[in-house]
């Protein structure tokens, strides 16, 4: 078996993971058919190697389908102000349990992030669509980080393996 | 579908950018911002191959990808089941693609930045409209 070397994300990177971006999260089922959705709110655990996002509940069965089949993740973490851009590989990708989306956490990413909309044109009488009830958190443990902010470097693998 | 394609051309349009998810060979997925996904007939959509290289060799090896595009009318979101069919780097599919690339680049400031290598021509074998929270349930993919 071939071994997967595990990334520890720095705290700077980090944070901006943590920020008002916009999130989101693909994987790809048995098939190696991919499949993609919305992220919201995203934290770091376990050293800086675990990921977790949250997707939207009503929106999110044939991601979790998928992931369910293969476990890997690929998500992208960009500012919506000046496009600067990170995805993060991933695997071994566990499903938690239904929180609301009244919960401190996400309500508070979705007031950042719809301030991040506003600055750049977008009012929140305009954002219906990323207004959600309920969501189901995703974790998953990170496998190498690529800077992509659009422009010749996209797709740079960071080296800042653990 | 090539109705619900029609109805999401607002999204196509928008100033929002759309994501394409494609998966490599070993079956890892990966996902980029595009700034182009442009209507073509009610069963084809062309994207701009700038400079996402990684995408555009994980659909050598596999043709299926999935877009999600953002209507920017209420960030309503669409998702487009595709598979590519060809890439052009002349003809008039290109031409009107690397034009609204060009409007795009220079709106966003950013024509140092955009260059289109090709117009990637996709069927669409689905497009969905991912339920809000208003509404009752919507068949997802």
């Amino acid at each position: 078996m071939t071994p997967v070397n595990v990334l520890e994300i720095d705290a700077t990177l980090a944070d901006f993971l943590g920020g008002p971006v916009a999130i989101v999260v693909a994987t790809r089922d048995a098939d190696k058919r991919p499949h993609v959705v919305r992220g919201y709110a995203a934290s770091l655990s376990e050293g800086g190697t675990r990921v977790s996002v949250h997707v939207p509940s009503r929106q999110c069965r044939h991601v979790l389908d998928a992931i369910k089949e293969t476990g890997v993740i690929a998500a992208v973490f960009s500012r919506v102000s000046d496009y600067k851009t990170y995805q993060i590989k991933g695997i071994d990708a566990e499903i938690g349990p239904t929180v609301r989306g009244s919960t401190p956490r996400l309500a508070a990413y979705r007031d950042g992030f719809l301030d991040e909309l506003a600055r750049i044109g977008i009012p929140r009488e305009s954002t219906r669509g990323l207004a959600f009830e309920e969501f189901i958190p995703l974790s998953f443990t990170s496998t190498a980080v690529f800077a992509q902010t659009p422009g010749p470097n996209a797709g740079r693998k960071l080296e800042t393996q653990a | 579908m090539s109705r619900l394609l029609a109805a999401a051309r607002a999204s196509l349009d928008g100033a929002l950018p759309a994501t394409i998810s494609t998966v490599d060979a070993a079956g890892v997925p990966n996902v980029s911002y595009i700034s182009r996904v442009m209507y073509v007939d009610e069963e084809h959509v062309a994207l701009s191959n700038q400079f996402f290289r990684k995408t555009r060799a994980n659909l050598e090896s596999n043709p299926h990808a999935m877009v999600m595009v953002v209507d920017p009318r209420d960030c309503r979101q669409f998702l487009l089941t595709l598979e590519l069919e060809g890439s052009h780097t002349e003809g008039p599919v290109f031409d009107q693609l690397k034009a609204e690339v060009d409007s795009i680049a220079t709106m966003t400031g950013m024509g140092d930045v955009f260059r289109l290598v090709s117009a990637d021509v996709f069927r669409v074998r689905a497009c969905v409209a991912l339920p809000v929270e208003e509404e009752a349930s919507a068949d997802e993919p």
